[in-house]
This record gives structure tokens, sequence and C-alpha cells, in this order.
């Protein structure tokens, strides 16, 4: 079974997925814990539902990432640094505004407020623009890129 | 102030003199930078003094940037105080400043470095009192960045005109 794509959906239905594999049927017990559900673990719940399975895609997301590289403060608080962002994004080149940013490569700390510009490099994936330009973004304090990559 | 030569050939960036400002340095109320320069920079204080950044103004050739960048809408002079281990590493300036006029309000150690984006070394601008650097930001080739850090064991001060 699997959970539909579209429609409406039901936690019960998610639960019994979750716990059985069976999308609208199977018993489960008391409450339904929506951390739990998600997460694993029988927080508020009847019943005890394993771990997200993080290997399969694309649900959950894929947690696999890739580097943006050189990334320097705007006004050089600190060295240069290297971010980090979902893999299922491509070469850097793609990223835009919406796109997450985080300090770790396994995507659970996000960057915070900041003003960048990352020098580009030709044929290097890991920046954005070619060599003899640069990308001049900032980020929100969750880690979103506000503007596209613009090589100026 | 006086436009003198360029730097480097490679490098938007022009000596300056001033007359003196006669500002004393030592005995200004300071505060922590106000977060331009990133909340991590805890080694750089700014006076707020509007008479003085006014001072800092008027020995400025405004007509001369007008010229230069043209497209300018602001002049955003600080004073600052950088103490002993003050860095900035290599940047570029945010985007939205075209240009910065930097001023040396004592004779310093150490002044603006310019390098290239692989942080090999350009030119380094005076660290006189009463000179300073002209710089174009964002314009010509290779690409410029700058860098700053006081290394030595006094307290380094110096005006910025960010024109905006």
């Amino acid at each position: 079974m699997a959970v539909p794509g579209s429609g409406t959906l039901s936690m019960k239905a998610l639960a019994q997925e979750a716990l059985h594999g069976t999308y609208g049927s199977g018993t489960i017990t008391g409450s339904i814990g929506l951390y739990a559900l998600v997460n694993g673990g029988n927080q508020n719940s009847g019943n005890t539902y394993p771990a997200v399975n993080t290997g399969c895609l694309p649900n959950p997301a894929n947690r696999a990432s890739l580097q943006l590289t050189n990334v320097g403060q705007g006004m050089g608080g600190g060295d240069a640094r290297t971010l980090y962002y979902n893999a299922n994004i491509g070469a850097a080149s793609n990223l835009t505004a919406g796109d997450y940013l985080y300090t770790n490569s396994s995507l659970t700390t996000a960057e915070g407020a900041s003003s960048n510009a990352q020098p580009g490099e030709t044929g290097n994936s890991t920046r954005a623009c070619n060599t003899g330009s640069a990308w001049y973004f900032d980020t929100n304090g969750s880690g979103v890129i506000q503007q596209n990559v613009l090589c100026q | 102030m006086i436009v003198k030569n360029k730097l480097h050939k490679d490098v938007l960036a022009w000596e300056i003199e001033v007359d003196d400002l006669n500002i004393d340095v030592e005995n200004l109320n300071y505060k922590l930078q106000d977060g331009l320069f990133g909340k991590k920079v805890i080694t750089r204080f700014e006076n707020h003094n509007k008479e003085l950044k006014q001072k800092v103004l008027e020995v400025l050739d405004l007509e001369a940037i007008k010229i230069i960048i043209p497209e300018h809408k602001e002049i955003d002079i600080k004073i600052f105080k950088d103490v002993p281990g003050f860095k900035l590493w290599p940047h570029f300036d945010l985007r939205t400043h075209k240009a910065f006029i930097m001023i040396n309000l004592v004779d310093n150690k150490n002044s603006t470095i310019f390098c290239d984006t692989d942080e090999n070394f350009f030119c380094e601008a005076s660290n006189k009192k009463n000179k300073g650097v002209f710089h174009v930001l964002h314009k010509g080739k290779p690409q410029v960045m700058h860098w700053i850090e006081n290394t030595s064991d006094k307290n380094r001060y110096t005006t910025i005109a960010f024109i905006k």
C-alpha cells in the first residue's frame, strides 16, 4: 500500500500505513500523536510508530546535501565558509530564492540571517557563477535564500 | 580631499588626503558596531557623534564623488575604533555599497589590503593620519576584495564614508 497522491488524507489511515503498511485498514489503538507519527516513537500515542526511513526517495525528502563553497560574509565579518543545500537541487547555479541553506552537511542546522557573496569559478559546480563574477545573496533567519542567482 | 595616485593598475582604488580633521579620537565615546559587519565582530566600535560625522562629510570632495559614482544616493559616515585583534576577512562589501572612502584618523599600523578572489595581494592603502583610500566597488576586472586587521597593540582609528 501507499499513501494516495491525491484526495483527502486521513490521519488514521496515515497511522495505519506507518504501522502496518496498509493505508485505510489495520488496527490503531487509542490516540495518534502527530510527532510520533512523523518522527517515530509513542509520544501521545496508543501505538509505537517506526522511525522514518530516510533512505527512500522521494518521501521523506532527500536528505543528501551538496556544498556551496567559499561563501564570504558581505562585510568581512568572518572567514569564507561552506554552506549546504538539498542535493535534489543539483549544481549551485540552480539555487533560487526560497531554497534553504544549512551550516552542516546533514541539513539540520539552518544558516541564520546573513548577507553573503560567493566569487564565481568556471567549471566548479559548488559555485553559482563563472570566474569573473560573483553572486550576492542574503538569507533570512530561517536560512532561506532571498535572491535568485545573478552573476555580477 | 585630494585624490592622488591609483594604488594598483588592476584596482579601482586611489590614495586620498584630507585636511586634518582634528578629532580627539582617544576621548570619544564608542559603542560596539551596529551589526553591519556581522554579529560576531566584537572588536570594532563606533562613535555616533553627528557633528563629527558632518565634519568628515565636509572634507570629502562631493563633486568628485558625484562624477565617479553618479548613481549614489547616500553617503553614510562612520567613525571607528578597532581594538587590537580586530579583523575583517576578504570581502566585496554589500552590493548596495557603491564605493567607500577610508581615512586614517591617526597613524595606524595596518590599513586596507586589496586582493583577488584567491586572496593574492594587490596593494595596501596608506596607514598615515589624514590619508586613506577611495575605492570603487564591484566594478572592473579582475574582481577585487579587501580586508583589514589590527595587528598592533594599539587601537586603530579610522573614519569611513560608505557611498551607497
